[in-house]
């Protein structure tokens, strides 16, 4: 399995977009049931954080830095539980998560390679 | 909706566009097809075979039927010789659309500077023929339409892709073709994808399709994942397929297109290049695959910023915000009010099936203008 890269804090400026349009809302989550949201704009550490999931709208306070594009929890995440998105599992928590924390490559672990092994009696 | 022309074909098929495919069947007459491309812009497509120098029979079955493709007018191949991928006969294989293709061959000619001088003479006749051809309505059931991801971040999953799965599912309401590919990027989406095919010969198919992926991926130890979609925010290629896979919308699955020219009835389908068919490769390889079953033009969507082309009008859709300057250089439906909040995906719905419309009508993608293509 090939390493994945560590991820880097965003260089990008800190604004609602470069267009300089404002955002309705700063995170999204599709699903009633995920338990992470989407950052739509830089997010930072201590801010709270106006969040739609669905036709309703959540606060959240990130605990710490998350980019655009990168998840945060919604609630506290034990390990190895599902990390919910569309719905859908998108990987299991490989450590327990706060409510709050940056969600990514450091604490959610694909699934693929651990079921596929197991469908289909492999050993690595 | 502004009456679509299309260009008949003598076999019937109508194309969008009216180009002379200039072909390079492999790297050492790439020089001379290029400065062909680059001097003769007005109706000229490129495209070839990089390793062309052996001959292999996938390959150039995809290249026949990339240059059967109803968009192309004829054919000029440029060969250097010596190479197993026979540029004459490979000009005969494409002359049996009954489309006129012809081959120049440098060792023949005499040096790159002899053939094209013979090549261009070439060329303007069959610039001229193309002109001449027979112009007929193209209605929406008559277009075939292919979808790709590429450069995917965040965004790509929670706004364009939906967006194209919408304008997807218009179309094969009216009686159009859609098809995506990429099965590498559908981890965990066999189930979803199995429930929606028509009969239980195309569910298990599709379940075959991704499952030799996933058997391809864990192989050789590495997941269709990359530097760009982890910057971007995407954390597993479960988080990425499940966004790639909402570009398919919501019809029925009508099959799986394992081999080429195109899909017998309208529909949506996922297409499976024929194994070693690759010719070149990125999402640029993915344009060339749907070419070569029929289609007319390409959604794909971004959300790094892919700035690449292809042989098809690709129409480039991005809805990550934070970079206005790459969408003014390389994107055509701005979709960024989609993660703004300012618009909802079916208020989007519209302008982008009109943008579609507009470019099988004519309207040149900036791709087409910049001429940005790797094929």
């Amino acid at each position: 399995m090939s390493d994945l890269p560590a991820p880097r804090p965003s260089q990008k400026p800190e604004s609602p977009d470069n267009a300089g349009k404002p955002l309705r809302h700063k995170a999204i989550a599709l699903h009633d049931d995920d338990n992470v949201v989407t950052l739509l704009s830089d997010g930072h550490s201590g801010e709270e954080v106006t969040a739609s999931q669905g036709s309703s709208e959540i606060r959240i306070l990130l605990l710490e830095d998350v980019p655009f594009g990168h998840k945060a929890a919604l609630i506290d995440i034990p390990a190895g539980h599902a990390i919910l998105k569309y719905g859908l599992p998108i990987g299991q928590a490989s450590h327990a998560i706060s409510k709050g924390r940056w969600v990514h490559v450091h604490n959610c672990s694909t699934h693929r390679l651990g079921r596929f092994q197991k469908e289909h009696g492999i050993r690595a | 909706m502004t009456e679509i022309l299309g260009y008949r074909r003598p076999g019937g098929q109508l194309g969008i566009r009216n180009h002379v495919a200039i072909i390079y069947s492999t790297n050492c007459s790439l020089w001379v097809a290029r400065v062909l491309y680059d001097r003769y812009p007005v109706g000229t497509q490129l495209f070839g075979y990089p390793q062309g120098c052996r001959f292999r029979e996938a390959p150039v079955q995809k290249l026949a039927a990339m240059a059967a493709n109803p968009s192309f007018a004829g054919a000029l191949v440029i060969g250097l010789g010596c190479e197993g991928t026979n540029a004459r006969e490979l000009a005969l294989r494409l002359g049996e659309s009954g489309k006129p293709c012809e081959a120049v061959v440098i060792q023949e000619e005499g040096g790159d500077l002899k053939t094209l001088e013979k090549a261009s003479r070439i060329l303007l006749r069959l610039l001229q023929h193309a002109a001449r051809t027979p112009r007929d309505v193209l209605a929406e059931r008559d277009l075939v339409v292919g979808g790709i991801c590429g450069g995917s971040d965040a965004t790509s999953g929670l706004i364009s892709n939906p967006l194209v799965g919408r304008v997807a599912d218009r179309l094969v309401a009216r009686g159009g073709t859609y098809m995506h590919a990429e099965p590498h990027e559908l981890m965990g989406c066999a189930d979803v994808l199995a429930a929606r095919a028509v009969s239980q010969d195309v569910a298990q198919d599709v379940r075959a399709a991704i499952e030799q992926a996933e058997r391809e991926s864990f192989e050789s130890g590495s997941f269709h994942i990359g530097f760009g979609n982890i910057e971007g925010g995407l954390t597993t290629i479960e988080e990425k397929s499940y966004g790639c896979l909402a570009k398919s919308g919501s019809q029925p699955l009508r099959g799986v297109l394992r081999d080429y020219g195109r899909p017998p009835t309208g529909g949506y389908y996922l297409q499976i290049p024929v194994p070693g068919s690759e010719t070149f490769y990125g999402d640029s390889e993915n344009v060339s695959q749907f070419a070569a079953c029929g289609a007319h033009l390409v959604l794909f969507t971004t959300g790094c910023g892919a700035t690449t082309g292809g042989i098809l009008p690709v129409v480039k859709i991005m809805a990550n915000p934070h970079r206005p300057d790459l969408i003014a250089d390389n994107v055509d439906y701005d979709a960024t009010d989609g993660t703004r909040g300012q618009r909802s995906l079916d208020e989007m719905v519209d302008g982008l099936y009109t943008e579609m419309l507009a470019v099988a009508a004519g309207k040149p993608t900036k791709s087409e203008v910049l001429r940005h293509c790797e094929a």
